[in-house]
């Protein structure tokens, strides 16, 4: 009886812990493994439009645009398949106008629609998915899809063009062809109206979220661009060959937008803005006029080249940019960032407004980004990236030569002239020390010790300082503000006073760890960093690893 | 054993293990944080450019044999490589599209924790945490049981698999020779971009933090070893997350010995307590026992005499009854048969002589 008790408990035993482990053995084998990413397509468009209504039973359909107008065009079919047609336009929503009121009934108007169709084509393309085929179209917005196209921006040359052509479209002067596109709400009509002078950027009022006015829903970007642009241009696809994109693919990728066409010249978007202005602290009026009290106005105006910066940045809404509810092409301190900052404005003042680093919203921060934009700067900009302005900076953009004290009513067009005779006296040449000032080579000869593998660096110091000054030298940015010509030296003479004779790099760089020093790299670290880091950041050779490209061995 | 025994013993038990621990954590009451005043290395992966030239020292210096590929051929780097008895650090690469050449290092050596695991997992203490900061090796000592290779958190120690008699454990040592006479670590020393910050512990950390705050967004804001495995002597700062270069992000902050010395400390407790405890109660149980059973018996000795008592005492009473009867019977009989005797005697006299004779007879 014991035996065949002691023979069952062993047998029992293992089964039993067999039979623990074997749901969790299969569940890992079961466990599929990373679904094989697929190339992020453009056209992916995630349909779960029912989502509003609440949870959805499946994930979201993702829907491939391309794939589907490519099917239709074959079968000669457009899109008004799919898109229904009002006065002449297409609605972008799917086979409807207006969305349904119900969960169900979304989806029944999507399930319906599509099976359809897909039961339609089936002889054609046996590989469609069909009814009851859920998880085929449902595979959720886990593929990558259309959130990370970039999105196409209408730069000023782009603008240009649009003008060119919608005044050719609609046969009216070239300034009279804005109507075609910019509108605003007029609440009397109740419709969309063209009010001469108040022309902004769309995303004004399109915001990313549709946004409720007046008692109406704003659409969103989104809607309102493809609603505008894709519609325009399949109309204009009716009468001549030339017009714009009207696929996903055609915007909403980088290469597209790269060889989207532009012209030679960009014209300037004339809005009533001067093409400069003195920047002033003060009261400032609707026309332009600035009630200054020079006893509190700060470190003195700046002459803003608005003119210039219509070229650098291209656009108009970098600068003036939207904000949650709205936006416009007003200065900067006429209503929302004033000198003490208001609501509007996000409590930022005209002086927070202008030298915020690290948003390209700023003066300051546009600048500092464009700096460390370009690799051929970034050799001498990278290291100062997170450096906070110098006492020095100010007077690289505030003017010297006002009052102090008084007060004084600048109309706009005194401030115009003001800023417009400043600027013409600015140097805006590349200014350069004399070469015989800049040692043609210099040889790093400290490393005499025995055990080093090395011999001592020839260092190309005029090349070196002749490269960086021919491309500084293409940079307006860098002419207008890289003072004097002792700028382009204290790249690598850092932390101390610029001059013809700085100090030797060994005279505050020795041995390395030591407690006094313990912020400055030793010697062999400091000469490494420098160029190396410096190579690093402007791309060039010898690269990091390449000893000899800078050493002779020792043995040798 | 009785059920009421083994219940008492069992619950002894769990009353002395729920006691050890505590008891064993009371006694270390002292956090220790790492000496004071002793190195730490800060790596810095913004700064190393993946030359290799820290494994070439280390190599050097600790006289290590030479590897089959040379120090300057970096398609080594292509692998994610480990440490071994024969290297003591290795640079590994990791993607990283925001740095040039789309590549940040890391070096991996021993990181010398203040509280190794290895040392606490050592039983014959062949690891000894140095007052500078090294934690280091006494083959000597060591019994090559390799605990000190499963304790580490970092995987560390390595064994000489190859070596046939006396295989020794071997890791970094932190150049604890080099340090005695005053000399940098040698990988510290050879690299060129100074991307290993040596100096006191307490100083480097406040340099790396130092580093960290004033170029915000270079790094992750951590410094890893402050406080992993109750920190270490090599500590990294990182511009993406220690994940991505090969770091184990969930070590927690306690050092390894702490997680043992509960269990540890309750050791010495078991072995010394419980057999007096058990022993104890074994005692008390049996103590208990023998009065029981010497109680038992003499009640049964008290009765059975009481009984035997009162045996004995019916039987005299019995035996005088019956001999009591037995001379009643006696003597009726003796009196009967006298009496018999007499009637006959004075029957046969009153037949034979006279009534005289008779009398005369009865008067003898």
């Amino acid at each position: 009886m014991t035996q065949r008790k002691r023979a069952a408990r062993w047998v029992g035993i293992p089964c039993a812990i067999l039979f623990l482990t074997v749901p969790f053995i299969s569940a890992t084998a079961s466990t599929p493994g990373p679904v094989g990413t697929t190339e992020p397509k453009v056209d992916a468009i995630v349909i779960d439009a029912a989502a509003v209504f609440g949870t959805l039973e499946q994930p979201g359909v993702v829907f491939y645009h391309e794939k589907h107008t490519t099917a239709l065009e074959k079968m000669a079919k457009d899109c008004t398949s799919c898109h229904m047609e009002v006065e002449g336009k297409l609605s972008f929503k799917f086979a409807r106008t207006a969305d349904p009121k119900s969960k169900t009934a979304m989806a029944e108007m999507y399930h319906t629609s599509c099976v359809a169709c897909h039961e339609k084509v089936v002889r054609s393309y046996p590989k469609v998915p069909q009814a009851a085929e859920c998880k085929r179209c449902h595979v959720g917005p886990a593929v990558e899809g259309a959130t990370v196209t970039p999105k196409p921006s209408l730069d000023l040359n782009l603008h240009g063009r649009h003008v060119v052509a919608e005044a050719k479209r609609l046969q009216v002067k070239e300034e009279e062809s804005c109507k075609a596109c910019h509108h605003t709400y007029d609440e009397a009509q109740k419709k969309l109206v063209y009010a001469k002078g108040e022309e902004g950027n769309c995303v004004y009022c399109h915001k990313q979220e549709p946004m409720t006015q007046a008692g109406r829903t704003v659409p969103t970007t989104r809607a309102a661009s493809h609603e505008s642009c894709v519609n325009c241009h399949l109309s204009t696809r009716k009468v001549q060959p030339e017009s714009g994109p009207v696929l996903c693919g055609g915007c909403h990728t980088a290469e597209a937008q790269a060889g989207w066409k532009k012209t030679p010249e960009t014209p300037r978007l004339l809005r009533g803005q001067a093409d400069a202005i003195l920047l002033v602290a003060g009261t400032p009026a609707a026309n332009g006029t600035v009630d200054v009290n020079w006893a509190s106005a700060g470190p003195g105006p700046v002459a803003f080249d608005h003119k210039a910066h219509e070229g650098f940045v291209g656009n108009c809404v970098t600068c003036h940019h939207p904000t949650k509810t709205g936006g416009s092409l007003a200065a900067c301190g006429a209503a929302c960032h004033t000198t003490t900052g208001s609501a509007d404005g996000n409590f930022i003042t005209t002086a927070q407004a202008a030298h915020q680093l690290g948003v390209t919203t700023s003066c300051v921060g546009c600048h500092t980004t464009q700096a460390n934009a370009r690799k051929e700067c970034a050799g001498c900009h990278a290291p100062m990236k997170q450096t906070v302005l110098s006492q020095n900076s100010c007077v690289q953009c505030h003017e010297a030569g006002f009052p102090t004290s008084g007060t004084q009513t600048l109309s706009k067009a005194e401030r115009e002239a003001t800023a417009a005779k400043i600027l013409a006296a600015k140097d805006r040449n590349p200014k350069t020390v004399p070469l015989e000032n800049v040692p043609e080579k210099l040889t790093l000869n400290y490393m005499n010790e025995e055990g080093d593998e090395w011999q001592a660096a020839e260092f190309p110091h005029r090349k070196i300082y002749l490269k960086l000054v021919e491309e500084a030298a293409k940079s307006p940015m860098a002419n207008r503000f890289h003072g004097d010509a002792l700028t382009m030296c204290s790249g690598c003479h850092h932390n101390a006073k610029p001059s013809l004779n700085p100090p030797k790099c060994a005279s505050c760089h020795s041995k390395p760890f030591q407690e006094r020093t313990a912020n400055q790299p030793g010697l062999k670290g400091a000469f490494h960093n420098q160029c190396i880091g410096c190579h690093q950041e402007m791309q060039v050779n010898p690269k990091a690893t390449d000893c000899q490209g800078c050493h002779k061995p020792k043995n040798s | 054993m009785k059920r009421r025994s083994f219940l008492g013993l069992v619950g002894a038990a769990g009353l002395g293990a729920s006691l050890a621990p505590a008891a064993a954590q009371a006694a270390g009451n002292t956090h220790f944080t790492g000496y004071k005043d002793s190195f730490g290395v800060v790596f810095d992966a913004t700064r190393c450019i993946g030359c290799r030239k820290c494994e070439a020292a280390c190599q050097k210096v600790n006289d290590l044999p030479t590897p089959k590929k040379p120090f300057d051929d970096l398609s080594v780097l292509q692998d994610h490589r480990r440490t071994d008895a024969k290297t003591y650090t290795v640079i590994n690469q990791f993607a990283n599209p925001a740095a040039p050449e789309g590549k940040t290092f890391h070096k991996f050596q021993c990181n010398h924790c203040n509280e190794p695991a290895c040392a606490s997992s050592c039983f014959v203490k062949a690891f000894t945490k140095n007052p500078d900061g090294s934690v280091t090796y006494d083959a000597s000592l060591c019994v090559g049981c390799r605990y000190c290779m499963v304790a580490c958190p970092f995987y560390v120690p390595t064994y000489e698999y190859d070596s046939a008699l006396v295989p020794k454990v071997q890791k970094c040592t932190f150049c604890h020779p080099r340090l005695e006479q005053g000399l940098l670590p040698g990988c510290v020393e050879a690299c060129p971009k100074e991307a290993m910050l040596f100096g006191k512990r307490e100083e480097v950390l406040r340099l790396a933090w130092e580093r960290i705050r004033s170029n915000p967004g270079k790094y992750v804001e951590h410094v890893y070893g402050e406080h992993e495995m109750g920190g270490t002597a090599w500590m990294v700062i990182s511009p993406i997350p220690f994940a991505q270069i090969g770091l184990n992000e969930g070590l927690g902050v306690t050092p390894a010995p702490a997680l043992t010395a509960g269990a540890l400390g309750a050791v010495p407790i078991v072995v010394g307590l419980w057999p007096v405890l058990l022993g104890g109660l074994y005692g008390i149980n049996t103590m208990r026992e023998r009065a029981v059973k010497k109680e038992k018996a003499e009640a049964v000795a008290a009765a059975k005499q009481e009984t035997q008592e009162a045996a004995n005492a019916k039987l005299q009473d019995e035996l005088k009854k019956a001999e009591a009867a037995a001379q009643k019977k006696m003597d009726a009989e003796i009196k009967k048969a006298v009496d018999e005797a007499v009637k006959a005697k004075v029957a046969e006299m009153e037949a034979a002589k006279g009534p005289s004779e008779g009398d005369q007879k009865e008067a003898d």
